[in-house]
């Protein structure tokens, strides 16, 4: 009688335990569309990037498709509405970050999706010529700088870029973004000549920082950033900026 | 011991039921917005022990709450864990709680607590003029991050903060005086002009520099023609860019002499704010000797 009693006690308690799972916010009432197709060069490892109008289309996308298969192809199920995609491959294997000389990327597509099957071919060849960004590969300049960054408690913070504009207001596209810094903060960026440039360093890329991101400017609490000076020919060193949260 | 088996899978089945339940946001958000303040202090205490993903989304509902938060809030200003401390005064300052001006005063004080940059911020987004005597004293803080935004949040007062900032230069330290400067300059309030000037020859002539060229106020000119033979580059730099917002013609011809400065850069300046005070395109030597525009760095 008491084995009976204890088998229905844990009958109870493990039948009831997945009713107490968190509920999932997955479900959706509208109906999907869907967009499939090819990316035809290259084939594998593409993202299809799509944004709504109005986005930012050099910053974090609406939605992706998965990496694209051996044959190029992708499948993406959108909510009715009007799209700009765009497929993108960085030789560096990552999904976001300044597309460079030599990744691969297609041209802006406008999509307007309606509750339908619709198929796309699309073309995204290597981009040639990167006169805006320019990092690692003009390290025969030796002009640049480097340095840190650091978060609100002085530690290093791994995967974050430095932007680099040459107007003070910092309010269009960066003129040169650093790689990731690596796991101990640091970063080294190589810039074509001297002059004067105005930083920030973040921990995504594209589009104003938004609440939750990592942001810091290099400046002195002032509402214009600091002017930083580089010799043509030197590395500016220990240049170091603290990221905070966006709040 | 049957008893025992018993007690702890009951205990296994109500604590799996009690997580799940501090989990379930959407009905916490749910309840604190229509003013249920026992939700509202859930969400707050969950910031002490959620992943910092999850702690993204629960500061996202806190400051979408209102009111049923703020008790709550006010209560962890000086939470034991350093991640809900600065979440909530994160919170209180983009609230607004006028009434957490005073604890957060003293966390902006209190240099055991790393995260003290959120305090400055904090007391700069709610804005009541009780949090300036402590952002003026934060100005001297070890920690270039807190003087930083302690100095953004003092510009943020406008010009209620001319008068204590300029009072607080007769006994201030030096780093808190080239804070105070810059702080006035952004202001660019007339009253800091007599203040700013007493500053053009000492050591941080640097600051008072650009922060008289804020101002845009042509009886700084003259000082500003001094700085362009001042022995440090910098100054000079600094001297050259103010002069392009108030210089008048008096400027021209020393400018023109700074063409000719040793260092690049202030002969790139010299140019830029020639340009801008004659109104004429005006050439510089570059670092191979080729003379050309300056490039246009106010967009």
């Amino acid at each position: 009688m008491i084995r009976m009693r204890l088998l229905l006690l844990c009958l109870l308690v493990f039948g009831l335990l997945p009713g107490c799972t968190e509920p999932s916010n997955d479900s959706v009432s509208v109906e999907l569309g869907h967009i499939s197709g090819t990316i035809l060069t290259p084939l594998e490892g593409t993202t299809l990037n799509v944004y709504k109008k109005g986005m930012d289309l050099y910053g974090p996308p609406f939605t992706s498709s998965n990496l694209t298969g051996e044959d190029g192809s992708f499948d993406l199920a959108l909510p009715p509405g009007e799209y700009i995609a765009v497929a993108r491959k960085r030789k560096n294997g990552e999904l976001s970050g300044p597309v460079l000389a030599g990744d691969n990327r297609s041209d802006f597509i406008t999509l307007t999706v309606n509750g339908d099957q619709q198929g796309l071919s699309i073309i995204a060849p290597f981009k040639v010529g990167d006169s805006r960004r320019l990092t690692a590969e003009v390290a025969q300049t030796q002009t640049g700088l480097s340095g840190l960054i650091l978060d609100s408690d002085g530690r290093p913070v791994e995967g974050a870029r430095v932007h680099v504009y040459d107007h003070v207001q910092m309010s269009e596209r960066p003129k040169f973004v650093s790689e990731k810094t690596a796991p101990n903060g640091s970063y080294l960026i190589y810039l074509p000549k001297g002059g004067t440039y105005y930083l920030a360093a973040r921990d995504k890329f594209g589009g104003p920082p938004k609440l939750g991101d990592l942001y810091g400017r290099y400046d002195q609490g002032t509402i214009e950033p600091s002017a930083v000076v580089i010799e043509d020919g030197k590395i500016l060193q220990n240049i170091d900026i603290t990221v905070t949260k966006v709040w | 011991m049957k008893r025992l088996l018993t007690l702890l899978l009951l205990s296994l089945l109500i604590s799996a039921c009690q997580n799940q339940r501090t989990l379930d946001l959407d009905t916490l958000a749910r309840q604190a917005r229509g003013g249920d303040v026992s939700a509202g202090r859930e969400l707050v205490r969950l910031f002490a022990t959620a992943t910092p993903e999850v702690n993204d989304r629960l500061y996202r509902i806190v400051i979408e709450s209102g009111d049923a938060v703020i008790e709550p809030l006010l209560e962890n200003i000086k939470s034991r864990h350093p991640e809900q401390m600065e979440r909530v005064i994160a919170a209180l300052g983009t609230l607004k709680v006028v009434r957490a001006v005073p604890t957060i005063a003293e966390v902006l004080a209190d240099t055991a607590y790393k995260r003290r940059y959120v305090a400055a911020w904090a007391l700069g987004e709610i804005g009541a003029p009780d949090g300036i005597p402590a952002l003026i004293r934060a100005l001297d803080d070890d920690v270039m991050q807190v003087r930083r935004y302690a100095t953004r949040s003092l510009v943020k007062f406008n010009q209620g903060a001319v008068d204590p900032l300029i009072a607080a230069l007769d006994t201030s330290s030096e780093r808190s005086t080239a804070a105070i400067i810059r702080a006035l300059g952004d202001i660019g309030d007339k009253r800091s002009l007599d203040p700013l000037l007493r500053h053009v020859s000492g050591p941080v002539r640097n600051e008072a520099f650009l922060a008289l060229g804020k101002l845009r106020d042509s009886r700084a000119e003259q000082a500003l023609i001094q700085g362009l033979s001042d022995t440090e580059w910098q100054v000079r730099m600094n001297a050259a860019m103010a002069l392009g917002s108030l210089g008048t013609s008096l400027s021209a011809a020393p400018l023109r002499l700074s063409l000719e400065d040793e260092v690049m850069v202030v002969r790139e300046w010299s140019a830029r704010s020639l340009s801008t005070i004659t109104g004429h395109a005006v050439n510089y030597r570059d670092a191979s000797g080729e003379m050309v525009a300056p490039y246009t760095v106010y967009h």
